[in-house]
């Protein structure tokens, strides 16, 4: 299997099938991701189309020295979804944008959704990326441009967080 | 080593960390951190549960993904993002969440659901059979093969039902194709797929819906189609192009009046004091059948049930009893008044009753969301009247 370095070479030469396959490996994952940052399905899209142009058209970012290329592309992907918060941000809480953002069928799936949200924004990515995406204090710092030695404690602060509005008392359930 | 010093270190061995000694002692002996521990595995747990859920939708998309052509991407350093993003096409499945749900049910339950707004060019189809009631429901034209057909309606006709629904199938420039699907139910009772279905029965409802016969058709904007569907009559659709989808497309907004028996919310607020408990933002409902009303559900407050005829406190709940002006609902619920105000006069009656139902789950799926709905059944809850004599 090719390593980051092999395959930022080949996107650097304009290999349209090794960019499709990084795009294939790693679409998906991203806009989960994204959306979770965001808030908004319609808009995570939008930034993870923009996050993977920026990387087609400019492929002279990506340093293997300083991290890894998935790094890299969850680093580009925050940064412009926190563009998008500061410039475009959730307008409207009700139904319009962020009811739909994903589809859960279980009972503590939307309160997990519900706590996770309320999280600011630095806490969502750092948690999202640690626990889904299984990211390396060192991956994490370069995504977020924080020290490595400050992810342990953002990252304890995050779950604190998290834990404290999850624990918080919700409504029972129907019947209950 | 004092829990305060310690639960950073809790944090670090969910991270699969080595801790130092003493904090690893003092874990091992406490409780409190014991217990932050277990809820910081669960929580990363619920977590990836969660991203698992959502990854193995985006599987699918991920296919559509594979049929980019990257290599149109003209890589010029001073237009690079237009260049880029006029050469990309954008992928269907970013505009799924623009699925409108559109249910009518007999001749009086439109429920309409206005999602994000869209870039796009979005057509507002209207649907005619048998001379019945209008049917309108908007569909984004970049819109492909949504989970759903898009826009689909039951409409009681000639002793039976008849189920349509549309989904554009390619957009021509200033003409769409629609692709529609259509079938007459005779008898009383429906026996059609549940376009209505909960959202853990709606890949089986799709899959009903996608058995139907489909035929498809080009629609231009101002020109009728007229299907014949077998029992039914003919079905005639018009359809007009508009840069958004609008606040709401039933009937409802031909005439600013309710019917009689009608109760309408046009992007309702729901108001405690000066508080706003709910902005429901693009929603619209109306319902007008005897024995069903409103449903809003607000997250962490529970349901709020609206009906024209008078509800009695049987169950577990607070009544009110509210009054309608125009627009806006008046009603107290434990002294504290409460409003409800909507784009449009609400009903043609001056009272309305509300059943407050604290810590209940809407009776449809909302995932959690602000929510409301129509055609609810009121039965359980309205007023055992005495009888005549």
């Amino acid at each position: 299997m090719p390593d980051d370095h092999q395959i930022w070479e080949r996107i650097h030469r304009g290999d349209a099938q090794a960019f499709d396959e990084f795009y294939q490996q790693n679409a998906s994952r991203l806009e989960a991701f994204l959306r979770h940052v965001v808030g908004d399905r319609q808009a995570a899209e939008d930034v993870m189309q923009e996050t993977f142009t920026q990387i087609w058209s400019r492929p002279n970012g990506f340093q293997p020295e300083l991290g890894t290329l998935r790094a890299y592309l969850f680093g580009i992907g925050r940064k412009r979804a926190a563009e998008w918060w500061r410039t475009q941000g959730p307008k409207d809480q009700g139904l319009g944008t962020s009811g739909e953002t994903i589809v859960y069928r279980t009972e503590t799936a939307p309160a997990m959704e519900d706590a996770f949200r309320r999280l600011p924004e630095e806490q969502r990515s750092l948690l999202w990326l640690r626990e889904v995406e299984g990211h390396s204090y060192s991956e994490l710092a370069e995504t977020l441009e924080i020290p490595v030695g400050t992810v342990r404690s953002r990252l304890f602060a995050a779950r604190e967080a998290l834990r404290k509005i999850w624990q918080s008392p919700r409504p029972p359930k129907e019947g209950a | 080593m004092k829990c305060e010093e310690a639960t950073e270190f809790v944090s670090a061995l969910c991270d699969g960390g080595m801790i130092p000694q003493a904090a690893a002692e003092h874990i091992g002996g406490c409780e409190a951190c014991r217990t932050r521990l277990k809820a910081y595995a669960e929580m990363g747990a619920e977590l990836r549960r969660v991203a698992s859920l959502e990854l193995v939708n985006e599987a699918k998309e991920a296919k559509e993904a594979a049929a980019r052509n990257w290599e149109k991407v003209v890589r010029t350093t001073p237009n690079w993002w237009q260049k880029g993003w006029e050469t990309m096409r954008i992928p269907r499945f970013a505009f799924a969440l623009l699925l409108i749900a559109v249910v009518v049910l007999g001749f009086s339950l439109p429920i309409v659901r206005a999602r994000a707004h869209t870039e796009g060019k979005v057509l507002v189809l209207r649907a005619t059979i048998a001379n019945g009631r209008t049917f309108q429901c908007p569909l984004p034209v970049r819109v492909h093969q949504l989970p759903l057909l898009p826009c689909t309606a039951i409409q009681r006709v000639n002793g039976g039902w008849v189920l349509y629904g549309f989904g554009i199938t390619a957009n021509d420039g200033d003409r769409v194709e629609l692709g529609v699907h259509s079938k007459y139910f005779p008898g009383g009772t429906y026996t059609g797929p549940d376009i209505g279905a909960s959202r853990d029965k709606q890949h089986q409802s799709q899959s009903d819906l996608e058995k139907l016969p489909e035929t498809r058709y080009w629609l231009e904007p101002g020109q009728e189609l007229k299907i014949d569907v077998e029992g039914a009559g003919t079905l005639k659709i018009t359809g007009e192009f508009m840069d958004h989808i609008p606040p709401y497309v039933t009937d409802m907004g031909e005439r600013l009046d309710p019917n009689p028996g009608e109760i309408r919310l046009i992007s309702p607020v729901l108001l405690r004091g000066k508080e706003v408990l709910q902005d429901f933002g693009r929603v619209s409902v109306s319902s007008a059948q005897k024995d069903q009303g409103i449903e809003i559900y607000v997250p962490h407050d529970g349901r709020y049930e609206l009906s024209l005829s008078p509800l009695e406190s049987a169950v577990e709940g607070r009544i009110a009893e509210g009054q309608i002006k125009e627009s806006r609902i008046s009603f107290e619920l434990d002294g504290q008044p409460y409003a409800i105000l909507s784009g449009a006069p609400v009903a043609r009656e001056g009272s309305i009753w509300i059943l407050h139902l604290p810590n209940r789950n809407p009776s449809e799926g909302s995932d959690g969301h602000a929510f409301a709905s129509a055609g609810v059944d009121m039965s359980p809850y309205l007023a055992k009247l005495p009888a005549k004599n």
